[in-house]
Formats: C-alpha cells, sequence, structure tokens
C-alpha cells in the first residue's frame, strides 16, 4: 500500500486514485483521475512524477479543469474578464464584483507544453505573424482565434508601458485581430531622488510618491472600466474584502512556501510548488477551491514535516529557480539530478507579498503593482533574490531563459553577477523550451554539473 | 558645451538646448563587438551602449538619456546607471495615449529638465533651441518609390538601401524613427507655455510601441499614399520584438508589398539582405 511520500507517474496514479478512492477521499466538482485530462489532450502529464497526495491530486484536478470551469462561469451569466500582463492586482480589483470572473489569458503560454504541441497553437500563432522569435506566450493570441481552449473574455485588460516587449507586441495584435483591449499603464519604477517624497512599497521596495499616485490613478481607470462592464458601481466594502482575501491567500501560501523551502526532507516536489505558486495570480478562477486546495498542501506538508517523511534525499542540493520554466517536465528535472527547490522568483513575487489593508484599497494595489520586480530595475529583482536565496539557505540558482522572451537577455547580466557578488553562490542559466525532450540530456548535465558544484562546496 | 546623447525621436533636443547642452541623436551601428552579439539583446540596443562605452574610453565628458519606449533599452539602462548614476538618465514616456499619461509625460520632461540643468548649472532658455529637422523625404523624381520603416537605422544602412534602389530607378523613403519629429516646434520661446506646447508636440508623436497603436499604422498610410509609394521595406533589428509583429498590419493598412529585412546591428546590409531586396524590387516593378 503506497502510504509514504513519492513521486509517482501519472500510469501509477491509476492505482492510486484507486487506494484513495477505497480509503474515502472526498473530492470537490472538478475531482477525478489525472488521467482523464490526458486522454482529453494533456499528453505531457505522461511524462512527469507528480506526488502521490490526494492534496496535489486536487492541485491538478483545479488547474486542468480551469477552461472548463470558466465556460461554467459564463454559462452562469458571468463576465469575464481577460486579465494581462499585470500578474496579480486586476483580479484583486474585479473580485470586488459578483458578477465578474478575471483569468490570465497569458497562462495559455504552458498549453502547448502540456498538450506536446499537438493543438497547433504555436503554427496558428505564425500564421498569425507572432512567430518564434516571440515567447511562448504568443499561443495566448492563438488561443483567442481558435477558441478552442478558454473562452474568449468579454473584455481584456492589459498593462502597457513597462512591460514585456514580446507581450506588448502579442496583446497590440490581438486588438488587430478583432478582440478589444482596454490599456493601462504602469510605468518603469525608479528611486525616488533627494527631493522627492519617498513611498514604501511590498517587497521593501521604494519608489516615488508621484509614481504611486500616477499608478493609482491608472488603477482608478481600471476600476471605471470594471464598473461599466458589471454594470453597477464598485462597492468599497466588497474591495476591501477582494484585498482580504488575496492577503489570506497570500499568507497560506506564505507558510506553504517557508515550509517546504526549509524543510528537510523535502515535504513537497518542485513542480507541484510551481502549480500551487500560481494560483497567486487569479486563483485558478476560482478563490474558495484555490484556498481549499492549498490549505489541503499546506496540511499534507505539516504532517509530513511532522513524521519527518519527505520525497528527496536529505542531502539534495538546494537550488533557488529564477524565472518560470516553460517546460514544466523541467521541474522534475531538478531533482531527478540530485537538487531540490529552495526558493522562486518566478517573476511575480510582488503577487505573493501582502497588500496593506490599512490604506485606501487603491492606494494599496497601486504600491503592489509598482512593487512587480519586472517593472523596475533589474538589480531590485536580484535584491530579492539574494534576500530570499539566505532566508532558505539556498545553495545555487538557476536562472530559466525562457526562448525569445527580451527581459532574458539582460537577466544573467544583472542578477548572476550581483547574486555572485553578494552571495557567491554558483550561478547557471539554462534555456529551457516549451519541449525539452530534445534538450534533456544537456539540461540535465548543465543541472547534475550544479549539483555536484554545490555538493563539492559543502566541503569546503 | 556639455553633449547629451540620446536615440529615442521621444526626446526634445529642445529642451536639452534649452537647458544649456548639445543634443546629439544617435543611431549608432555595432562594431564587430563580441559582447553586442549576446543572444536575445536587441542590436540597436547593444550597439547604443557600446557607442557609449567608446565615448566613456575615450574621456568625453557627456551625458546619456535613455528612453522607456521599449523593454531592450529599458533593461540596458541599468548597466550603465549602476556605474554612473549622476549622467545617465531614463525618460519614462508612457505607451498609452490618455490625458494622464500626458500629464505624466509633462512630468517626466520637468525631471529630464532638473536633471539636465543640474549639470548646465542653468535654466531653461527657450531662445536657445536648435532648428526644427524637416523630415528629409526622398525626391519625387524616381519612378518608384519604396518606403523604410522601422526603428531608428544608421545612415550607413540607409545609403546602402538607396543605392540597391536606384539600380531599380527606384528611391526610398525613410519613414523610419529617424524621421519621427514633431511638424513644428519653431519659436517656443514666443509660446506662452513653450514647455506644454513642446511636450505635446513630441507626446503626440507616432509610435509603434504605443498602446493602442492605430495612428502610427494610420500616419505611415498618409505619408505612403502622399508620396505614392509602391512597396515598404520594414527594418527589423535582431531580437526587437515591437518590429517583428508589424507586417501583418502594414500589409492590411496599406495593401501594398512589405519587404521585412533583419539587421544585425552591422553598419552595412549583408549580402543576404540585398539579394532579398533585389527580389523585392523585381516583384515592385
Amino acid at each position: 500500500m503506497m502510504s509514504q511520500p513519492a513521486q509517482i507517474t501519472l500510469s501509477q496514479w491509476h492505482d492510486r486514485y484507486a487506494q484513495l478512492r477505497q480509503n474515502g477521499l472526498s473530492e470537490r466538482f472538478y475531482g477525478g483521475p489525472l488521467s482523464r485530462h490526458a486522454n482529453h489532450g494533456d499528453t505531457r502529464l505522461h511524462h512527469l512524477r507528480f506526488d502521490n497526495s490526494a492534496a496535489a491530486l486536487a492541485l491538478w484536478n483545479l488547474l486542468l479543469t480551469e477552461n472548463d470551469r470558466l465556460h461554467q462561469l459564463r454559462s452562469q451569466g458571468k463576465k469575464l474578464i481577460g486579465a494581462m500582463k499585470d500578474l496579480g492586482t486586476v483580479p484583486v480589483l474585479a473580485g470586488a464584483f459578483t458578477d465578474l470572473a478575471t483569468f490570465y489569458p497569458d497562462g495559455a503560454w504552458w498549453t502547448p507544453c502540456l498538450m506536446e504541441q499537438n493543438e497547433g497553437l504555436f503554427e496558428l500563432a505564425s500564421q498569425l505573424g507572432l512567430d518564434d522569435t516571440l515567447c511562448p506566450v504568443r499561443a495566448m493570441a492563438a488561443a483567442f482565434v481558435n477558441a478552442e481552449h478558454f473562452p474568449v473574455p468579454d473584455l481584456s485588460i492589459c498593462s502597457a508601458g513597462a512591460v514585456c516587449d514580446d507581450f506588448s507586441a502579442i496583446a497590440q495584435r490581438l486588438v488587430q485581430l478583432g478582440f478589444p483591449v482596454r490599456w493601462w499603464e504602469i510605468p518603469r519604477r525608479r528611486r525616488p531622488s533627494a527631493n522627492e517624497t519617498p513611498v514604501t512599497l511590498p517587497g521593501d521596495l521604494v519608489a516615488p510618491a508621484s509614481q504611486v499616485a500616477f499608478v493609482r490613478a491608472e488603477l482608478g481607470r481600471v476600476m471605471t472600466i470594471l464598473e461599466q462592464t458589471a454594470g453597477a458601481p464598485v462597492d468599497p466594502q466588497a474591495l476591501h474584502d477582494s484585498i482580504s482575501r488575496a492577503n489570506r491567500f497570500r499568507r497560506l501560501l506564505h507558510e506553504l512556501r517557508t515550509s517546504v523551502y526549509t524543510a528537510d526532507p523535502c515535504p513537497l516536489g518542485a513542480l507541484e510548488m510551481l502549480v500551487a505558486e500560481m494560483l497567486a495570480l487569479h486563483y485558478c478562477s476560482d478563490y474558495d477551491e484555490a484556498v481549499f486546495v492549498i490549505e489541503g498542501l499546506l496540511a499534507e506538508v505539516r504532517t509530513r514535516i511532522q513524521n519527518r517523511t519527505g520525497l528527496l534525499a536529505p542531502d539534495a542540493a538546494r537550488v533557488f529557480w529564477v524565472n518560470p520554466a516553460a517546460d514544466l517536465q523541467a521541474m522534475n528535472l531538478l531533482e531527478q539530478s540530485g537538487g531540490r527547490l529552495c526558493g522562486t522568483e518566478f517573476l511575480f513575487s510582488h503577487a505573493l507579498d501582502p497588500i496593506a489593508e490599512d490604506l485606501d484599497p487603491l492606494e494599496a494595489l497601486a504600491r503592489t503593482a509598482l512593487a512587480d520586480p519586472m517593472v523596475g530595475p533589474a538589480f531590485d529583482r536580484a535584491q530579492r533574490i539574494c534576500r530570499d536565496a539566505v532566508r532558505f539557505a539556498a545553495e545555487g540558482v538557476v536562472i530559466a531563459r525562457i526562448g525569445g522572451a527580451s527581459h532574458c537577455a539582460f537577466d544573467m547580466q544583472c542578477i548572476a553577477v550581483h547574486v555572485g557578488a553578494t552571495l557567491a553562490l554558483p550561478v547557471i542559466e539554462i534555456e529551457i523550451p516549451t519541449l525539452c525532450d530534445s534538450a534533456d540530456p544537456s539540461i540535465r548535465t548543465r543541472l547534475e554539473a550544479l549539483v555536484e558544484n554545490i555538493k563539492q562546496r559543502r566541503h569546503t | 558645451m556639455t553633449n547629451v546623447y540620446y536615440t529615442s525621436a521621444f526626446v526634445p533636443p529642445e529642451l536639452i538646448a534649452a537647458c544649456g547642452l548639445t543634443p546629439h541623436r544617435l543611431a549608432p551601428a555595432a562594431n564587430a563587438d563580441a559582447d553586442s552579439r549576446r543572444e536575445g539583446v536587441c542590436s540597436f540596443a547593444a550597439a547604443w551602449l557600446a557607442a557609449l562605452e567608446r565615448k566613456q574610453a575615450s574621456g568625453e565628458f557627456f551625458l546619456s538619456v535613455f528612453s522607456s519606449a521599449c523593454d531592450q533599452m529599458r533593461r540596458s539602462f541599468d548597466l550603465p546607471a549602476a556605474h554612473d548614476p549622476d549622467r545617465t538618465f531614463l525618460l519614462n514616456i508612457p505607451a498609452t495615449t490618455t490625458e494622464h499619461a500626458f500629464a505624466y509625460y509633462k512630468q517626466e520632461l520637468n525631471r529630464l529638465a532638473e536633471f539636465l540643468c543640474g549639470v548646465s548649472g542653468q535654466s531653461p532658455d527657450w531662445t536657445r533651441i536648435p532648428r526644427c529637422t524637416e523630415p528629409q523625404y526622398a525626391s519625387d523624381s524616381a519612378r518608384i518609390q519604396i518606403a523604410v520603416t522601422g526603428e531608428s537605422t544608421p545612415h550607413s544602412i540607409l545609403t546602402a538601401l538607396r543605392s540597391a534602389a536606384a539600380r531599380f530607378d527606384a528611391s526610398v523613403l525613410d519613414l523610419t524613427e529617424n524621421t519621427v519629429v514633431p511638424e513644428t516646434v519653431t519659436d517656443l520661446s514666443l509660446s506662452a507655455d513653450p514647455f506644454d506646447r513642446l511636450a505635446l508636440a513630441y507626446f503626440e508623436l507616432p509610435a509603434i510601441w504605443k498602446r493602442p497603436n492605430e495612428y502610427f499604422y494610420q500616419n505611415l498610410a498618409r505619408n505612403a499614399h502622399d508620396h505614392r509609394v509602391s512597396g515598404v521595406i520594414v527594418l527589423r533589428h535582431s531580437f526587437c520584438d515591437l518590429w517583428r509583429t508589424a507586417k501583418p498590419e502594414i500589409t492590411r493598412q496599406l495593401a501594398l508589398p512589405v519587404l521585412e529585412l533583419d539587421l544585425d546591428g552591422g553598419s552595412t546590409l549583408s549580402q543576404w539582405a540585398l539579394s532579398r531586396l533585389e527580389a523585392f524590387m523585381e516583384t515592385v516593378q
């Protein structure tokens, strides 16, 4: 009987699922065997190794049923808002309206991975003028056009200004293809000069009051757009409640990350941690279920820590991971190479930090939006990586390059240099394609070399 | 007078001159520097950084103004700013076109003026501004007009294009960002609010990176129509995402043949680019 923590394949999940059911597994409305997702096209699941807990099952079922649930929400009369690029702020605003459901079409960047490019999104994107020199988020535009994945939102709201060029170009192409997009500006964050009033942002960042005021006004414009879409003015208490809900989720996720990244042996794998962290952006379109899932993961992790059980060898190299991997399998590769995840910076650390609840909501959300790591200098991001790497006792850093992503060209220069100089940790940069099968040997080799380096350094 | 180097059409040279400094807009070509060929780094941004490094190495005291118009330039600012924050400035140019964004752009120009005057030690004097450079359009005497659009482009590239086009009795109309200038900002000193007038003139310039960018395509179409253009060449710097997606909309709005040519940051066109250009010219003829 499999009751010890383990990482198992999709085919092994068949027996494991039966076992859990026999033991009284109670599932949510989107529950069921993982294999059904693979049967419906998510064939990458055949190549992944999953945590064998009921909590992990719920996590994967929540993730892989999102498109179906979005269609259900529409059929229930909800208006769908496609938030784009800001990663964590607009859904909190929209959460104040009961008739709006918000999701990030950006998430379609993983669809070609999950479906192993059998769905044709990249080919369609190329036909639309979005070739493979752009990052995999170009799949989003194709998904809008063929409408075979997420339901086309009633309205898209996209940040502009200090954003990635490829995303900006892709979103503008959507407008040309007939999909309306409303834009709001996020300026490039800078430090205040001596004669400017400083404002502290989440994540120990600082910006001039004038920039915060500008973003606050921009979010006010977004709020007006949401009110027009919802057909009703925002209830101020509802907005406060939306922020409180966001913070509740962020606290749970914070505890999960801290528990997992500091425990030994590792109680939860890198793949599940990546997916769990992504829930912070828009709760996978169901706040209550996202909380249920994260609480379940936390309970499982607490049990494993108490029982001193885990998934990986106690001497696994502690690795801090920068940037989300285009191929989910890369997280398995890290562990198969002898590493374990001890810290992450997935481009949206501002969606992990608490939103101030003692400020006017728009002021609080403006400060959060300006704290976006991609909006400011790469050195700010590097400093946060250093702080978190120390907090989680990381021994090395992996920077995952995303093919075509404009920010990646500069990541290594700024982040690697800063991390190397500040912490004297080994840093490697690896390009992770959407399907890393052909690059598997070289990726493994580089990860294994990093792990060896880390282990050798332990003895010096 | 101290030189101020910049690349973006949205950095007003009039403001630099009014602050007592000498503006120089650069469209540098990369030399054969291995660093500039780093994977993913836009060749124009790399050439710009390399040009600044050469000036630094020569001992020249200068200021540099970066723009936030694209990800690559915005991020490349981080590198020199880390070493020389007092001589490097990033002008945050809004991508959106609302009144609110205009107010922010004016704030940024004010901030730039403070930075410049802090070095020159002078207050803005609007009688010092240079003559506004009018766009240099090609003559209409050639049999065929070909429009060239794209980011700021080294003049050596445009010269190579003109030379190649001339063999087909075609002239090249420069509609790149080289020629994006306000219609008129002369006589600012006579304006009741020269700063406001300057800011508005620059804010309203068309750009592919504006959101939305419909005005860019409308302006391109109008110029193409006015000059009876028969084809369009889109010059793209390597790893430039913003221009990578321009062709479908240019084709749709202008209903003309469109050729995309990739520039690798060098000072001239590659043989491959010249071959493609010749094939395109034969199509257009």
